[in-house]
């Protein structure tokens, strides 16, 4: 007469549940490196627009100077013309160069390795 | 209906011919790992090792290949002398061994207080609770004996037994070191609990209990992943989970006298 086979906790059910615990600590690890991971390094920042030359539109009249119409007096001689400097504007702001972005700090590996100028 | 149950005497010399094939084994495996170690000794940049692992990778899909070494750098491997893998890998193990142990410290309350009795059939609810903290304490030993390798936390073998002398937070790693060997006494205990004795053995048992708080406050303390939401929720989710637990069960034991009284 065959008994009911009473279940048991097998050595099989003992492997894959430590299979299992393996690979959930492989899967943890992996996860805790990627959460570790330094960020990529951000990529440069670019120039920032800047007018380094205003638009000529923008550029105000430069002072010149201005002609007088006088009548000539007398012929072979030089004419005192009286000239007159046009009023000078407020002057506006010098247009300039961007400000150079921040250069990486660069030192040569083999720093006073060399035998400079022997 | 009677049931019979045949008992079945294995005899002196079967018992001897496995221990001799057992032994045999043994040697094979010993003299094949020299050999390897010896090939690899003699030559670490062309030997049997790096043929076979060579021929292997190259059977994987160029795909796979990539995917695989894109991981393993990120786990820090190959073990260079800077790589972190050891870091990441004690903290790994340590959360395993920590949820293992809480699995295992449920288990154990919930089969005394017969919850699982009439879903689960007892052998199989016994054999769990005796695999559980063997498994979880594999996990701690992993633990503990991979921070050996870590160059930066500085530990040696000393530290892993005597609690408190480490030098990385030393009271919170102490009560690990004490809570793992917590755990190695109280499987040990469960082996030799019929020459101690069942009263002494329960009463030891109750040191469970213990083991779990200690280390609930170690990973909690020690751990550089207790800055991060998910892990406090799992600690503030295990730790109530056993004192619910508890009282449940306190409660039915204190029901159960006053129905015997
Ligand atoms: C000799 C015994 C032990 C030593 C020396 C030890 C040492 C340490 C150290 C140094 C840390 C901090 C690692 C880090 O996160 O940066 C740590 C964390 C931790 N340990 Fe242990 N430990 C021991 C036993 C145990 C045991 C028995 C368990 C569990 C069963 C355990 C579970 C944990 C957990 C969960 C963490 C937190 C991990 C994390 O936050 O990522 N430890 N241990």
């Amino acid at each position: 007469m065959s008994r009911r086979k009473r279940p048991k906790f097998t050595t099989n059910a003992k492997i894959t549940v430590a299979a299992l615990s393996v690979m959930g600590f492989v899967g943890g690890w992996n996860l805790i490196a990627h959460v570790e991971k330094p960020s990529e390094p951000e990529p440069a920042p670019l120039p920032t627009a800047w007018p380094t030359v205003a638009p000529l539109s923008e550029i105000p009249p430069v002072p010149t100077l201005m002609p007088i119409s006088m009548p000539i007096q007398e012929e072979g001689h030089a004419v005192g013309v009286e000239i007159q400097i046009a009023p000078i504007p407020t002057l506006a702001p010098i247009p300039t160069l961007a400000p150079l972005p921040d250069m990486p700090v660069i030192q040569p590996q083999d720093w006073g390795n060399e035998s400079w100028g022997s | 209906m009677t049931t019979q149950i045949r008992s079945f005497n294995r005899s002196p010399f079967i018992d001897v011919t496995f221990v001799i094939l057992g032994i045999l084994l043994g040697l094979i495996i010993a003299l094949m790992g020299g050999l390897l170690w010896l090939n690899y000794q003699n030559d670490p940049a062309n030997n049997i090792l790096v043929a076979t692992s060579s021929h292997v990778v190259g059977n994987i899909p160029t795909w796979w290949q990539t995917v695989f070494y894109k991981e393993a750098h990120i786990m820090g491997l190959p073990l260079t002398e800077e790589t972190k893998a050891y870091w990441y890998i004690a903290r790994s193990s340590g959360i395993f061994a920590y949820l293992l142990l809480w699995f295992a410290t449920v288990w154990g309350i919930t089969m005394s207080s017969k919850m699982t009795s009439t879903l689960i059939a007892t052998p199989v609810t016994y054999g769990l609770h005796e695999f559980f903290p063997i498994l979880a304490t594999i996990f701690a030993t992993l633990h503990a004996v991979i921070l050996l390798g870590d160059s930066y936390i500085q530990f040696n073998i000393i530290h892993l037994i005597i609690p408190f002398i480490s030098p990385y937070k030393p009271l919170w790693t102490g009560l690990g070191v004490i809570a793992l060997q917590l755990c190695i006494a109280l499987i040990v205990s469960f082996y030799i609990r019929k020459r101690t004795g069942h009263k002494i053995w329960r009463g030891f048992h109750y040191l469970s209990y213990l083991a779990f708080v200690l280390v609930l406050i170690h990973g909690l303390m020690a751990g550089s992943d207790s800055q991060f939401i998910l892990i406090k929720g799992m600690y503030l989710l295990t730790g109530l989970s056993i004192l619910f637990l508890t009282y449940y069960r306190l409660f039915t034991l204190r029901f159960k006298q006053k129905r015997i009284a």
